[in-house]
């Protein structure tokens, strides 16, 4: 067989080691990246959460206040 | 004897030659129709025609025979037909091979061999390696022209069913043992030979090979054999009408008898052979059976016949130059008249046949001597050839290395690239990942820091609500109880409760309006705006006698939303604006109907806000402005705006600013 051959066949076959190695780091690298996102969002839904949940209770604050200027009112009135 | 060498090769060559010979004027015919059918012809016919014509000019005519050869080439090379190519070149190199050129002869062939091959054509193929055995056997080659010989045996023993061409290959390669003085091996092949065309019943082949198969008994003194095979042979000759070749059998039959003691009958075949060979004008072998008859004629001690006929011999082959039936006929002339003698002729005789002999010797020592000088010089040049394929190779190497040093510097390039751009696209998509991750992270942290902002606010709020605002609320209710329940006490104590009450009220408002702003992130216009009308409405039911008017243009996005500092701001320009129109616009004003307009507006890049009474106004040389006024432009210089007032002593005033609409 020509030597020319031989080193094609060669290059070709290193050729495909290397694209399998780098698919798979490129496989791992994507994974660990979709699991880091994934560990912010859950982060972010979590203050997201406790934001949602405070301003429930700030607008019963607002509510509150409200009902206090009905009664501030209702003196005012008196 | 010399009839097997060369009768033999060009029998097997040509074949055909010796029944041609006889017929040449018919040849010439067959060539005029030949050429004259050539003229309308073209193409592959053309070629044939002009092979076939010169096929039949090669024992006439050499060079038409090689004239018409490259034409058939020219034809065929226009034609781009490889098999009429290759039979083009077997023409020419027919023809060079008739005129003893057998370099090119061999050239030519090689060139047809090397098609043919390519094209599968066995037959041709041997026959080509056939010819080659002929040129090699021609030029002393006899291992290759054997090579040759038994390549094409072997191609025509499994691959032809002309019956003919497997003899007459046997019979090349007896003709080369034959010159190598293996007899038993010429008298096998030659017996070979003879089966096959027994079989095949060819007469002509029986005949020739009978006769050579006489001539190698000769040569091996089996003299009965020789006799019996060439009287068959004389048969066959007979029979086929080819009694040139009678003779040649009858001088072997001659020598046979004389070697065998018949003298009588010997003398009767010599005399015979002797006949026909004048008729046929045969001087070569009419010489030579005149010495054998001589000879002869010595075992009847008839001297004087025996010199007649010497003397005839020694005069055809001075004049002719056959020196070696010369050497032979000078010495047998020598004994003769010794026999008689007369020996002083005799030693005259003997010293001729001496210088004769030197001659002939030193002849044969030259020709060997130039067939020497021929071999070492072919010699010679294939060890050029072999040194120039060796260098050629040597080139052919290094180029080759070149080539692959060539090919494994791309690979490597290309490997190199390739990796690299496996390298660059990995570090890429980690750029983008650490890009989003980044961008999440700050995500992150603002949610993070808006969280317990958040949590901040949310502590305040919780805080004023709870702590500051239940006590201003005590405290409102504790002094309204005590306004009620000091009825009848001083007024100015009165007053004094009523001021504070409404003081209470003022911060439990203001309270309630930074409760407000801080517990929202964002402040939607729609909010903003009902919280402006809720604060214009309370103030309405503080000042009855006012008009008052909020005016919010239809064409304003309820959605737009302003930061919680932008909306508190606005509220309290607003609010401040509202109460300094309270206090001071309408004091000894006796203009009815008072009116306090608050309008906001919208063009593309702001919202306007505008603030308008028709109070009793002032001039701005005369009135020094307050800290109201002084806070108001503090908060609309924070809104990235310009506070304008304007105003005239009985014409109102109007307050102005702008708020910047975020893209």
């Amino acid at each position: 067989m020509p030597v020319s051959i031989i080193i094609l066949l060669l290059s070709f076959s290193m050729v495909i080691v290397i694209s399998i190695y780098f698919r798979m780091e490129h496989v791992k690298s994507k994974k660990a990246h979709k699991i880091r996102i994934h560990e912010y969002l859950i982060d972010f839904e979590l203050h997201n959460y406790q934001i949602k949940k405070r301003e429930i209770n700030l607008t019963s604050y607002n509510f509150l206040n409200y009902n206090l200027k009905e009664v501030l009112q209702e003196q005012n009135i008196q | 004897m010399i009839i097997d060498s060369v009768y033999m090769k060009r029998l097997f060559f040509f074949f055909l030659v010796i029944s041609s010979f006889f017929k040449i004027e018919a040849q010439q015919q067959v060539l005029d129709s030949l050429d004259a059918v050539s003229k309308d012809q073209k193409g592959k016919a053309l070629v044939l025609t002009f092979n076939e014509i010169s096929w039949h000019y090669r024992n006439i005519r050499a060079d038409s025979a090689l004239f018409y050869g490259k034409k058939a080439l020219l034809e065929a090379e226009k034609e781009g037909d490889k098999r009429l190519k290759a039979s083009a070149y077997h023409s020419i190199a027919s023809a060079l091979q008739v005129s003893a050129v057998y370099d090119s002869a061999s050239y030519y062939h090689q060139k047809s061999l090397r098609i043919n091959f390519l094209l599968g054509d066995s037959i041709a193929v041997a026959n080509t390696y056939n010819n080659l055995g002929i040129i090699n056997d021609e030029l002393g080659n006899f291992d290759t022209s054997l090579q040759y010989y038994f390549k094409a045996l072997k191609i025509y023993e499994y691959q032809t069913k002309d019956p003919d061409l497997v003899p007459m290959v046997l019979s090349n390669i007896g003709i080369v043992y034959k010159k190598q003085g293996e007899y038993k091996k010429v008298l096998d092949y030659y017996q070979q030979a003879l089966a096959s065309y027994k079989k095949s019943d060819n007469l002509f082949g029986i005949t020739v090979t009978t006769g050579n198969i006489g001539s190698v008994l000769l040569r091996l003194k089996k003299f009965n054999e020789t006799i019996i095979h060439a009287e068959s042979a004389i048969e066959g000759y007979k029979t086929l009408g080819y009694n040139r070749y009678v003779p040649y059998m009858l001088n072997n039959i001659a020598v046979a008898q004389d070697s065998l003691g018949d003298f009588i009958n010997a003398e009767k075949t010599y005399k015979n052979a002797i006949e026909l060979f004048s008729s046929d004008d045969n001087e070569y072998e009419l010489t030579n059976t005149r010495i054998g008859f001589a000879k002869n004629q010595l075992h009847f001690n008839r001297y004087t016949v025996a010199i007649n006929e010497l003397r005839l011999a020694l005069k055809k082959a001075k004049e002719n130059k056959f020196k070696e039936f010369e050497v032979n006929g000078l010495k047998l002339l020598s004994e003769v008249y010794s026999l008689q003698g007369e020996n002083q002729l005799a030693y005259q005789i003997l010293e001729e046949y001496t210088i004769k002999k030197d001659e002939v010797y030193q002849l044969e020592k030259t020709k060997s001597i130039l067939e020497l000088e021929s071999k070492y010089q072919s010699e010679k040049k294939e060890k050029e050839i072999i040194q120039q394929r060796s260098e050629i190779d040597k080139n052919k190497l290094a180029m080759q290395l070149k080539n692959n040093l060539l090919f494994g510097v791309i690979a490597i390039a290309f490997l190199t690239g390739f990796i690299g751009y496996l390298f660059y696209g990995k570090q890429r998509l980690k750029n983008e990942q650490l890009q989003k991750e980044s961008e999440l992270k700050t995500a992150l942290v603002q949610i993070e820091t808006q969280n317990k902002l958040q949590e901040q606010r949310l502590r305040i709020s919780r805080d004023l609500h709870d702590n500051i605002g239940s006590q201003l609320t005590f405290i409102t209710s504790s002094l309204d109880t005590l306004k009620y329940g000091l009825k009848n006490t001083e007024s100015n104590v009165k007053d004094k409760l009523v001021a504070l009450g409404l003081f209470t009220k003022t911060t439990i408002n203001e309270l309630r309006d930074t409760i407000w702003a801080m517990n929202k992130e964002n402040i939607t216009f729609e909010d903003l705006q009902t919280r402006i009308s809720q604060f214009i409405n309370s103030a309405n039911q503080l000042s009855k006698q006012i008009e008052f008017d909020f005016v919010v243009d239809s064409d304003i996005e309820i959605e737009y939303t302003f930061t919680a500092e932008e909306g508190i701001n606005i509220y309290r320009i607003i609010q401040e604006g509202v109460n300094n129109t309270l206090k001071h616009a309408f004091t000894n004003s006796e203009k009815q109907p008072k009116i306090l307009r608050v309008y906001i507006h919208k063009s593309i890049n702001f919202f306007h806000v505008e603030i308008k009474d028709n109070g009793v106004g002032f001039d701005f040389l005369q009135v020094e402005l307050g800290n109201g006024i002084a806070n108001m432009k503090r908060r609309v210089t924070d809104l990235k705006s310009e506070l304008k007032i304007q105003s005239k002593p009985d014409k109102g005033t109007t307050l102005m600013f702008t708020i910047p609409v975020r893209s």
